[in-house]
């Protein structure tokens, strides 16, 4: 009798057949994702239209000396990173206050929780153009709304103004998403064990400083992983600047995928537009990489 | 006792607050153009579904809706095929540079589809997959293989192996084997990467406006799209089309979100 505990499954070694469970989804991963990953390196060491299709005139490096000499990318990326910064704290804020009131299984808590998710299921497109409505300075809801609330010194033209604009897309953003933070949140929460917070309360935590002694440090993780999800989001907003504001007003909602989309689309540089590419793909990499650096640390050290 | 009553009233308040854009997307759609710039946030007078059905005919987008399901159902259909074959692969067998392989795939989870534009537009137009729904299909699954991968290895990881030992023993090659015991034994794994897939495919936009240029092959959101670029805007029919091209994955979204959520907090511990 076989004595060895590792299945007959894995013992034999037939790498033919093992391949060709494999092969479908590599021929698809392969053709539409990595030699496309490769073409956007190739393509931004060229020079070329949109529509010609034979790029030939290599050019080396000068499209990405043009993108760091460009003074157009320096303010998309302080439009980005103040996008970022300010769309961490809040989604992290809220998405922390809601999963914390929200957490236990009660029927009213599952209720608004389901109500808050629900927005994670419409597209962003649709999304854009309902908010966009909704802003509206005549007909939108919310400067009605403020009128009808009697705070008419509120109303402004939210999408229209070079002050708002950015922030009005930032609630977009946060109506959009919020519910999924939370959502990971309150499964981070519900991972930790009841007993910790048994000894807590021995040790004389309430209802209240339990969250700041036992929950915020238990999901640190979750932390990590929804900051990191975040700020790889924010690197591709698009949809909603699609269909609200294209960029503007002057420049002022021009963020990273959508002025890498018009460089490359509307204006057909698309060698130009792929060393941009190439650019956010690095921005996103470095972000990836230090955090999961970090969730692997955070890790070790507890162990 | 009125502490938690007060406290479950505000709970609700939340999450209605959150509810707000979709009631004002869903009340507005039934008010006729003239109510809608006369008096925005009032009820409409009498329900009015004339929007619906303009936007269903005249704005195509009973024709978008017809290509958004083929589109989806196709990708699903191939992603699932697609990903449970390689999954079951990784989680089983011993095959020469599997985890190089394993990790290239996992990689594409950091990787921004919207920086893989330019080359696909291009890669499109040169073998003629422009204007192709298989094409979309296609991409949809490839872009679609890093999670489901992740979440179907990791099934199939903690899935005991005796049943399959015993089907190969008993006869069964590995394709059946797989077909017969494997995936039935899958479905609540497979219909988790299927909920999450399925509304990312309805929603895409990006590649579908840009892939799809042919009125005739859009699917709904980037049907959406053209309320975007109009200057005369037309209110009520983009209020009865955003409906039609949201109310759907929200019921479905209602009816699935236990699989939903099991993703969410599976993938958080990866």
């Amino acid at each position: 009798m076989n004595t060895s505990k590792t299945s007959i499954l894995v013992r034999i070694k037939d790498n033919t057949l093992s391949y060709s469970f494999i092969v479908p989804m590599l021929i698809l991963y392969g053709v539409f994702s990595l030699y496309q990953i490769g073409t956007v390196f190739y393509l931004s060491f060229f020079k070329g239209r949109l529509y010609s299709r034979t790029i030939t005139e290599f050019v080396g490096w000068e499209n990405y000396i043009r993108l760091f000499k460009d003074p157009e990318i320096l303010q998309v990326l302080k439009t980005t990173f103040t996008y970022i910064i300010i769309i961490v704290v809040l989604k992290i804020g809220i998405g922390l206050f809601l999963s914390l009131w929200l957490s236990k299984n009660t029927r009213t808590n599952k209720i608004a929780r389901t109500l808050i998710f629900l927005p994670t299921a419409t597209s962003g497109i649709a999304t854009g153009l309902i908010w966009n409505t909704m802003y509206n300075p005549r007909y939108g809801l919310i400067n009605n709304a403020l009128n009808f609330l009697h705070l008419d010194f509120l109303t402004r033209s939210w999408l229209g103004n070079t002050d708002t604009a950015l922030f009005s897309i930032i609630v977009i953003d946060l109506w959009h998403w919020a519910g999924f933070i939370l959502i990971i949140m309150v499964a981070g929460i519900q991972n930790i064990p009841q007993d910790i917070y048994d000894a807590g309360r021995i040790d004389g935590t309430n209802n209240f400083t339990e969250n700041f002694y036992i929950t915020i440090p238990l999901i640190k993780n979750v932390f990590l992983t929804i900051t990191l999800f975040i700020i790889t989001a924010a690197f591709k907003v698009y949809e909603y600047i699609f269909a609200t504001t294209k960029g503007g007003p002057l420049n002022s909602t021009n963020l990273l995928a959508i002025h890498m989309y018009n460089t490359g689309i509307k204006d057909a540089q698309v060698t130009y537009g792929s060393a941009i590419a190439v650019f956010l793909f690095f921005l996103s990499l470095v972000f990836s990489g230090t955090f999961l650096i970090l969730s692997k640390f955070g890790r070790a050290e507890r162990e | 006792m009125a502490r938690k009553v007060i406290s479950n009233i505000f709970k609700l308040v939340a999450g209605f607050v959150f509810f707000i854009p979709i009631t004002w997307m869903l009340v507005s759609s039934l008010k006729t153009n003239n109510e809608i710039i006369l008096d925005p946030i009032g009820l409409p007078e009498k329900l009015n579904f004339s929007n619906y059905i303009s936007a269903w005919v005249t704005a195509n987008f009973g024709s978008y809706f017809l290509n958004s399901v083929i589109i989806v159902i196709g990708a699903m259909i191939l992603l699932v095929f697609v990903c449970t074959l390689a999954a079951y692969a990784f989680a089983r067998f011993k095959v020469p540079l599997k985890n190089v392989i394993l990790y290239i795939v996992l990689f594409g989870l950091i990787i921004p589809n919207m920086m893989l534009i330019f080359p696909i537009y291009r890669f499109f137009d040169r073998v003629g997959l422009m204007n192709n729904l298989f094409g979309l299909i296609l991409l949809y699954v490839a872009f679609g293989i890093p999670f489901s991968v992740f979440i179907l290895r990791s099934y199939f990881l903690s899935f005991p192996t005796e049943l399959e030992d015993a089907a190969l023993i008993d006869g069964c090659n590995r394709f059946s084997t797989f077909f017969r015991i494997v995936l039935p034994a899958s479905k609540g794994a497979i219909s988790t990467v299927l909920i999450f897939q399925f509304i990312g495919f309805w929603n895409e936009f990006v590649f579908a406006y840009l892939l799809l240029n042919s009125d005739k092959l859009r699917p709904v959101s980037a049907g959406l799209g053209n309320f975007s670029s109009m200057f005369k805007t037309d209110y009520a029919g983009l209020f009865a089309a955003s409906s039609i091209a949201t109310v759907p994955v929200l019921i479905i979204f209602l009816i699935f979100q236990r699989y939903f959520i099991e993703a969410l907090a599976g993938s958080l511990k990866g």
